[in-house]
């Protein structure tokens, strides 16, 4: 009877192996990759733009007072400083080195305030070529507070020595912090060595010392010419004026900030 | 006729197993050959100067060559296969994604897989860069018997469409999976 028993156990048993067909998957993942070239950054042009704003006071080479006795200028903005616009046709993706520099006194190169810049991509953005930018703030009459900050500067923007655009006038709102511009997207960028993609984030450079951010912009694809404006808006760093010490201006002097931009294919 | 032979093979193990744990093993000793098994592995090969992944996808030895392609020959070594199965007869199916820029997914480059065995004999899978590429093949196995051990190379080579010269630098994935499935 056991034996019976043992017979029908094993017949269940080994009736589905019979009918399952046996099978066996084994998968492989492809890679490969091509080179960048220097061709991927070719065909490209980068061009320096300083706004001129509807909010923007003064007039000609007049400027606003700045008291370098106040030590309360927290939050200043200058709203669309400068913007660089990029046109390219490569395919490939382009990453973007940003460098920014503190102002720095033009007469006497030891006298350094530091600066905060934005930037808010306009649109989805391709960057090629190397090019430097630098901006020039004239500020003076001094010995006048105003909580305002607003100054009516001498802006020059070169791009290869060449100026681009001067005697721009240009406010500098109070309390104005600027983030990116929602709807862009495809960005991404490090700020203290920390990579960020969310286009949302605020994109904020304090050029205490050098402030580095590195993007890395989406290909064209096929299209055969790809713009796109980056627009940078810059303050002094509010925290330079907690310390009465060392919170001053000197008035009647330019002061210069650069921006350097490098380029590398991938 | 099998099914029978093997119930009375069971039925001779598993009377006798009943009275000892040695037989027991033997049980599942006998078992394992009277059932259909297969396994198909593919492996992957190392990257040199001639072969493997990831390889440059301007290499000259991957692009197409209709000549080599009609022979079987050329093309780049990526991985090598194996199936060891007790079937005298097997299917094999083929699921391929085309080669996609890792930085951009809407640049896809098509090829050719070239599938050796036996001694000169191959097959071809064509994936367009268009979609995916789901096929079937029936190789020969090399001898009819109980046991068969088929190993040999995969070559990959860019079909006559794949514009490598011009397209996107960067990094470029793909995936392939066959499975080895009983009979016809």
């Amino acid at each position: 009877m056991r034996k019976i028993l043992l017979l029908i156990i094993s017949l269940i048993v080994l009736s589905p192996l019979y009918a399952d067909p046996a099978t066996s998957s084994s998968s492989l993942e492809l890679s490969g990759f091509k080179e960048g070239s220097s061709s991927s950054i070719e065909n490209t042009t980068v061009t320096v733009t300083a706004f001129t704003s509807d909010t923007v006071i003064g007039r000609g080479n007049e400027y606003v007072i700045l008291d370098d006795t106040v030590d309360n200028f927290s939050n200043y903005q200058l709203a669309n400083a400068f913007a660089i616009t990029i046109s390219t046709t490569s395919k490939n993706p382009v990453n973007v080195a940003i460098t920014l520099t503190p102002f720095i006194n033009l007469s006497d190169t030891h006298l350094t305030v530091p600066a905060v810049y934005t930037y808010r991509p306009v649109e989805p953005t391709v960057f090629s070529a190397p090019t430097n930018a630098s901006t020039y703030i004239r500020i003076n009459n001094r010995n006048r507070s105003c909580n305002n900050f607003k100054i009516t500067p001498s802006i020059t923007l070169k791009q290869n020595n060449s100026t681009v655009n001067s005697n721009t006038a240009i406010t500098v709102a109070d309390e104005t912090r600027l983030t990116l511009t929602q709807g862009v997207s495809s960005v991404s960028y490090k700020y203290n060595g920390t990579p960020y993609t969310d286009a949302f984030v605020p994109t904020e450079y304090n050029s205490r010392g050098t402030a580095l951010s590195t993007t890395t912009l989406p290909p064209n694809g096929n299209s055969p010419t790809v713009s796109t404006t980056v627009r940078f808006d810059l303050s002094v760093d509010p925290s330079y004026f907690n310390k009465s010490s060392q919170g001053k201006i000197l008035a009647n002097q330019y002061y210069g900030s650069t921006v350097t931009l490098t380029i590398s294919g991938t | 006729m099998r099914r029978i032979l093997a119930t009375l093979i069971s039925l001779v193990i598993c009377s006798t197993l009943y009275a000892t744990t040695l037989l027991d093993s033997r049980l599942y000793a006998v078992n394992t050959h009277v059932d259909h098994y297969c396994l198909i592995t593919l492996t992957a090969e190392e990257a040199t100067l001639s072969s493997g992944m990831p390889f440059d996808i301007t290499e000259s030895r991957v692009q197409y060559n209709s000549a080599n392609l009609a022979q079987g020959t050329g093309g780049w070594k990526i991985a090598t296969w194996s199936i060891e199965a007790n079937m005298n007869s097997f299917t094999l199916s083929f699921d391929a994604q085309p080669f996609t820029s890792a930085a951009d997914e809407s640049s896809k480059l098509g090829y050719y897989l070239i599938f050796k065995y036996n001694t000169d004999d191959y097959f071809t899978l064509h994936v367009p860069a268009t979609g995916s590429a789901v096929t079937s093949a029936n190789p020969a196995p090399p001898s009819a018997g109980p046991l068969t051990s088929m190993h040999k190379d995969l070559m990959f080579m860019f079909d006559e469409s794949a514009d490598t010269a011009n397209a996107p630098s960067g990094a470029y994935l793909g995936s392939i999976t066959i499975t080895l499935t009983e009979g016809i």
